[in-house]
């Protein structure tokens, strides 16, 4: 089960990291666009986050 | 001699129909092929995003992998419509093997899809009529009418894939009360409490 979260966690990591790179890149487009590209890019890395955050924080059975 | 006169096809001797055979005994064949054409298309976005943001190639020459040899592909409004439609298909026809929590993530992500599909009719369907909304040079669907193309599309792949692997995670390590219901091989074992 780790294993499977952690190979999953790689991707989600590599999507933040796509995430900040786009957000550090959006700053050289000119307004609206660079406000519109960094909102979804802001997005984009809050929901790898909140993806890491469900994987790790699965509820685990109950065994007597 | 002896003859039936009716014949009843007992449950266990009918044949399974194609869902309930995706949904049952080839339902992790099935995610697995759909899981590879999911990688196959982020490896495209993400080698795109990776000629933009870190390479810093004009936008028009980032065509991924396939367009930097075949340009048309990327170019292509059919060949993205067409994926969003296959997505949204495949997770249409392998709903029915999920259970519980994986269900509602997989439905969850169905939905997000769904509007990304439309996104993607809309562009579809100006280059079928040639004919751009809004009166733009290009094709143009409605919430790129304030985000930027690259980096909405790379959204919508996000949010629909990270549900879309919170389903299958749970499909692959259901709870306890979940698992009976599964009626295919996906789970791995049952997640057990920590010693």
């Amino acid at each position: 089960m780790n294993l499977i979260r952690s190979i999953i966690s790689l991707f989600l990591l590599l999507l933040l990291a796509v995430s900040i790179a786009g957000w550090m890149w959006a700053g050289g487009l000119p307004s609206p666009k660079m406000e519109g590209a960094r909102f979804v890019l802001a997005l984009c890395g809050l929901a790898s986050l909140g993806g890491l955050g469900l994987l790790w924080n699965a509820k685990q059975a109950v065994t007597n | 001699m002896s003859t039936s006169a009716a014949c009843s096809i007992d449950a266990a001797d009918r044949k399974s129909t194609w869902m309930e055979k995706l949904n049952g005994p080839w339902h992790k064949y099935s995610l697995w092929v759909y899981t590879a054409i999911v990688l196959a298309h982020w490896m495209e976005h993400l080698a795109q995003t990776t000629q933009i943001y870190v390479l810093g190639w004009p936008i028009p020459e980032s065509r991924g992998v396939v367009g930097l040899w075949i340009p048309w592909v990327v170019k292509s409004e059919a060949l993205h419509y067409g994926y969003a439609i296959v997505m949204l298909i495949a997770f249409w026809i392998l709903r029915t093997g999920f259970v519980g929590q994986s269900y509602r993530w997989w439905m969850v992500a169905f939905w997000i899809q769904f509007w990304h599909h439309i996104e993607h009719a809309l562009l579809q369907g100006q280059a079928i009529f040639h004919h751009n909304l809004f009166g733009s040079p290009v094709p143009m669907s409605i919430v790129q009418l304030v985000i930027p193309r690259v980096e909405l599309h790379l959204f919508y792949n996000t949010i629909v894939f990270i549900p879309m692997v919170i389903a299958m995670f749970y499909h692959m390590f259901p709870l306890p009360g979940e698992m009976p219901h599964q009626g295919c091989s996906c789970a791995w074992h049952p997640r057990m409490a920590k010693a």
